[in-house]
C-alpha cells in the first residue's frame, strides 16, 4: 500500500513539474532598472528612457542653465512639438521620446507646452483646442499663444552584419528652433545593439 | 617528440583565446589642469566588492551652474584589462531629503574598455535638487 502511495505521489509531483514547466512564467520588473529584456530587431523602452536622459541632460545644460530660452514677460516659454520623423523600419510611437522630455522640462519650470497648438493647425487636446476658440468667439480677441519654441526631430535606423555578428544602430536627433526659425540647440545620440547568431540558427 | 609539436599549437591557441577581449586603454591628458574640477569626498555603500575592484570610482565632481542645476561628474576606472559592462543610475534630492523622479531617470548601461577611465555625467532635473546618489550594478542581462 506504502509503496504504491510513493509512486501515486511521485507521478502526481512528476505531472506537476512537467506542468510547470510548460507554463510560461512572467513577472514584473522595473521599467528603469537594468533587467528589461534587449533585442536588436526593435528600438526597446530603455533606448528610448537613454536617449531621452541624454536629451534632457543636454537641454537642460546648454539652454536653460545657459539661460538661453528667451519667452515674453519672463513667463516660462512655450514649446511646440512639430514634426519628428520615423525613419526606421519599425512603427514607432514617438512619444515615447518626447514625452519623457516634455515631462523633465515641465518640472524644470521654465518650460510649457502647448496643447492647442500643432502642424495643421491640429491642437494635441481637441477639446481644449475646442474650449480656447469658443473663448475666443466670447471674448472676440486671439487667445491662442504661439510657441516659443518649437521641437522636431528624426529617428534613423542603420545595420550592419559581419559573420554571425548583427548589429543596429538607432540614431535620435533633435532640434529646437526659436520662433525666429534658428536652431538654438541641437542633440544626438546613437544606441548601437549586437546579437551573435549561434552556429545552428538557434 | 610528436608530442611535443602538438602541444606547441595547442598551448598558442589557448593563450590567443584567453588573450581576446584583454586590450586595454592608454590614456594621454596635460599635467597642470587649467581648471581642476571640485572633487567632494563620498560615502560609499559597497554590497558588491568584485564590482567595486573591476569598476572603481575614484573621484567624485560637483559643480552648479547659473540656473541653479547641479551637475555631478564621478570618475570610474576599470581595474582589469578586460572589457566591462555596467549599469549605473542617479538619483536626485530635494531641499528636504525627498527622491525626485523624472521618467528617464533609469539605469544607463555603459561599457568601459580594459584599464579605460570614463566620467558619468548627471545633470540634476530641477534647480531644487541639492543633493544625488549615483548607483552601480554589475550587468544583469
Amino acid at each position: 500500500m506504502k509503496i504504491k502511495e510513493c509512486i501515486a505521489s511521485g507521478i502526481l509531483a512528476a505531472g506537476c513539474v512537467a506542468f510547470t514547466g510548460c507554463s510560461t512564467k512572467a513577472k514584473y520588473v522595473d521599467s528603469t532598472g537594468p533587467r528589461t529584456l534587449v533585442t536588436v530587431d526593435a528600438i526597446n523602452i530603455q533606448d528610448y528612457a537613454a536617449a531621452a536622459d541624454t536629451m534632457i541632460d543636454s537641454l537642460i545644460t546648454s539652454v536653460i542653465n545657459g539661460g538661453r530660452l528667451k519667452s515674453a514677460n519672463g513667463e516660462p516659454a512655450i514649446l511646440g512639438i512639430s514634426r519628428i520623423i520615423n525613419n526606421t523600419s519599425q512603427h514607432v510611437d514617438t512619444d515615447l521620446l518626447t514625452k519623457k522630455i516634455r515631462v523633465a522640462l515641465n518640472k524644470t519650470g521654465r518650460v510649457v507646452t502647448t496643447t492647442t497648438y500643432g502642424l495643421g493647425g491640429q491642437g494635441e487636446d481637441p477639446l481644449a483646442q475646442q474650449i480656447l476658440k469658443d473663448r475666443e468667439k466670447v471674448e472676440n480677441k486671439p487667445l491662442t499663444r504661439l510657441p516659443d519654441y518649437s521641437l522636431s526631430g528624426k529617428l534613423i535606423e542603420q545595420r550592419v552584419r559581419s559573420g554571425n555578428t548583427q548589429q543596429a544602430s538607432y540614431v535620435f536627433q533633435l532640434t529646437l528652433t526659436s520662433q525666429d526659425g534658428l536652431a538654438v540647440w541641437e542633440e544626438e545620440k546613437t544606441i548601437t545593439k549586437q546579437a551573435r547568431r549561434s552556429a545552428l540558427g538557434f | 617528440m610528436k608530442r611535443r609539436r602538438k602541444i606547441g599549437p595547442t598551448l598558442a591557441v589557448l593563450v590567443a583565446i584567453a588573450a581576446t577581449g584583454c586590450q586595454s586603454v592608454n590614456t594621454v591628458q596635460p599635467a597642470d589642469r587649467v581648471n581642476p574640477p571640485r572633487i567632494i569626498s563620498d560615502e560609499r555603500v559597497i554590497t558588491d566588492p568584485s564590482l567595486e575592484r573591476r569598476v572603481a570610482v575614484v573621484e567624485v565632481h560637483e559643480a552648479e551652474s547659473e540656473g541653479g542645476h547641479l551637475r555631478v561628474q564621478v570618475r570610474v576606472q576599470n581595474t582589469t584589462r578586460r572589457y566591462r559592462t555596467f549599469n549605473y543610475r542617479f538619483e536626485w534630492f530635494d531641499k528636504d531629503g525627498i527622491l525626485i523622479e523624472t521618467p528617464a531617470s533609469g539605469y544607463r548601461s555603459r561599457h568601459i574598455e580594459g584599464g579605460e577611465s570614463l566620467m558619468l555625467v548627471g545633470v540634476a532635473p530641477t534647480a531644487t535638487s541639492k543633493d544625488f546618489r549615483l548607483k552601480l550594478i554589475e550587468d544583469v542581462r
